[in-house]
């Protein structure tokens, strides 16, 4: 259950900012999680998309967001 | 006594958790059950029970059977009423300062207890005197992991950009945070302090927000990133170095009008002394008089003298207006130094009072609608209203007349120095209305005057009435 106002990304961002030596660790954290990111089956699939794409294979039509 | 009503205050809507019902001596608060069980929580803290005792909170609790609620809610919280409510678009600098502080000391000690704001407005804090109050127990709620302050936009849209606007441009933010209920956007604030140098707070808050919203505004860019930013964790300790950054960059705002000193301050030079005397004592006796006004209006109060003798002589509270914020601003700084709060000051243009604003014009009250004095004082005010702003005579009466109570009136007369002043500026001719006989006929077409008196000076009347 979220709070009736939106916190907005930048709002979030600037947040993380403004909490110094704390807000560092969530930023650290953000990359280390995107880091791990690139072997995770979501960015697999991604992959998997792009190059399909590129060589042109119709079966690999997969929406990656989804 | 409780009067029932079903219709909720126009003012509650946002938070679809709470809404608040008025009756005529308290105010009711009906909760939802996500909301019951934050109030729970919150009445089981340590620092809420203290913000209570120290006067911080309005007073609450939690009560059974409210006729004045309808009964779609799973539990109803009663407040104290408090007396006159005022907006940040009629405080002065330091009043909104000390709101700002209130805001910050409260999420900070509310975070220390596992608590959290879920907003940041100005329109949650009150002040009874000089007292600042904060209004709105439906804001706290439980803090959740990993989420970050939901009201650091807000705090930063309505009680941080206003302040640096004004305290490191002169920039006053009444207009804008009435021109808009939703205050100054980053965007707008890092234009406006744009080529202003190095300020505490300004870097992140302003300039890298406004930034960071332009580059995430679009919506699917932002979901993936808000996503992650929750995954990589807000924790209690980035939240409260982020309070703690913003306690300091309000405390280091310096308005360059506050220190300077202002000559013509409470200067009645105009006034002989025993002009001044007779005045005091006619509002006096005025007070004296019949019971003791709960509430006195004083309309034009410069440094406050007369809300003061007005107190003096047995009126219960006052609320000291005036149109220039620097003058409000030192009086509010007197007033908060000696431990006075039965006077509230308030920044107000009489030619152009505070309407009506927000949703359907009904969120936030006129000041008319929302002020009900018991004696209204309009001292060394006509000539300027008639002269400077060129309100017709007849139209200043029916603006006193509107608050329904008694009145203390003072007209200058056209050899007035104050008032020749003024009509020497003016081509021959224009305001030849103005004069006691236009200003009498029009005062009695809405008042019945009981009491009238010359000042020793000869060039200025005072008049008692009540309303007819």
């Amino acid at each position: 259950m979220l709070s009736y106002l939106d916190p907005g990304t930048g709002s979030m961002i600037a947040a993380a900012f403004a909490g110094g030596v704390a807000g560092m660790v969530v930023f650290f954290r953000l990359y280390w999680h995107r880091f791990l990111g690139i072997f995770s089956k979501k960015h697999r699939a991604e992959a998997e998309a792009a190059r399909a794409q590129l060589v042109g294979d119709q079966s690999a039509d997969t929406d990656v967001n989804a | 006594m409780q009067t029932p009503t079903s219709t909720p205050d126009p003012g509650s809507f946002r938070d679809p958790l709470s809404r608040v019902y008025v009756s005529d001596d308290a105010i009711w608060r009906g909760l939802s059950k996500e909301a019951l069980a934050d109030f729970e929580v919150l009445a089981a803290s340590g620092f809420f029970e203290q913000a209570l005792e120290r006067g911080d909170v309005v007073a609450t609790e939690l009560v059974e059977d409210v006729a004045v609620v309808p009964d779609e809610w799973a539990a109803v919280l009663r407040h104290d009423r408090i007396d006159v409510l005022s907006y940040a678009y009629e405080w002065p600098f330091e009043m909104l300062r000390d709101a700002a502080r209130l805001q910050l000391a409260l999420t900070r000690a509310a975070l220390a207890d596992g608590v959290m704001t879920k907003d940041a407005t100005p329109y949650n804090v009150q002040f009874t005197g000089t007292k600042p109050v904060f209004i709105d127990v439906g804001s706290f709620e439980r803090l959740r992991p990993n989420e970050p302050w939901p009201g650091y936009r807000q705090f930063c849209e309505l009680f941080l950009n206003p302040l640096l606007i004004q305290s490191v441009r002169d920039v006053p933010f009444q207009p804008f945070l009435r021109g808009s209920i939703h205050g100054i956007s980053p965007a707008t604030t890092a234009e406006l302090l744009r080529g202003s140098g190095l300020h505490k707070g300004v870097f992140t808050h302003v300039r890298l927000h406004a930034r960071a919203e332009r580059r995430y505004a679009d919506a699917d860019v932002d979901h993936d990133v808000k996503a992650e930013l929750k995954r990589a964790g807000f924790g209690p300790g980035l939240i409260d170095a982020q309070l703690r950054g913003l306690e300091k960059t309000i405390e280091s705002l310096r308005w360059k009008q506050q220190s300077s000193t202002w000559s013509d301050y409470g200067d009645r030079a105009h006034y002989s002394s025993d002009d001044l005397r007779a005045k005091e004592a006619f509002v006096t006796a005025t007070v004296d008089a019949g019971a003791p006004p709960d509430l006195v209006l004083d309309l034009g109060a410069n440094d406050g003298r007369f809300s003061r003798i007005a107190l003096e002589a047995g009126a219960r509270s006052a609320i000291a207006v005036d149109s220039d914020d620097v003058v409000v601003d030192r009086l509010y700084r007197d007033l908060r130094a000696a431990g006075e709060q039965r006077i509230l000051p308030l920044v107000l243009d009489l030619s152009d009072p505070s309407p009506g604003l927000g949703w359907r014009a009904r969120e936030r009250p006129a000041f008319v609608e929302r002020v009900r004095p018991d004696l209204v004082l309009c001292l060394a005010v006509v000539h300027h209203l008639a002269l400077t702003n060129t309100v017709p005579l007849d139209e200043i009466v029916t603006f006193l007349a509107d608050f329904a109570a008694p009145l203390v009136v003072e007209f200058p007369h056209r050899d007035d120095p104050m008032a020749a002043r003024l009509l020497a500026r003016k081509r021959p001719g224009v305001f030849d209305a103005y004069d006691v006989t236009t200003w009498e006929r029009a005062l009695a077409g809405r008042f019945t005057v009981r009491a009238q008196e010359t000042l020793p000076g000869g060039t200025r009347t005072l008049y008692r009435c009540d309303p007819a």
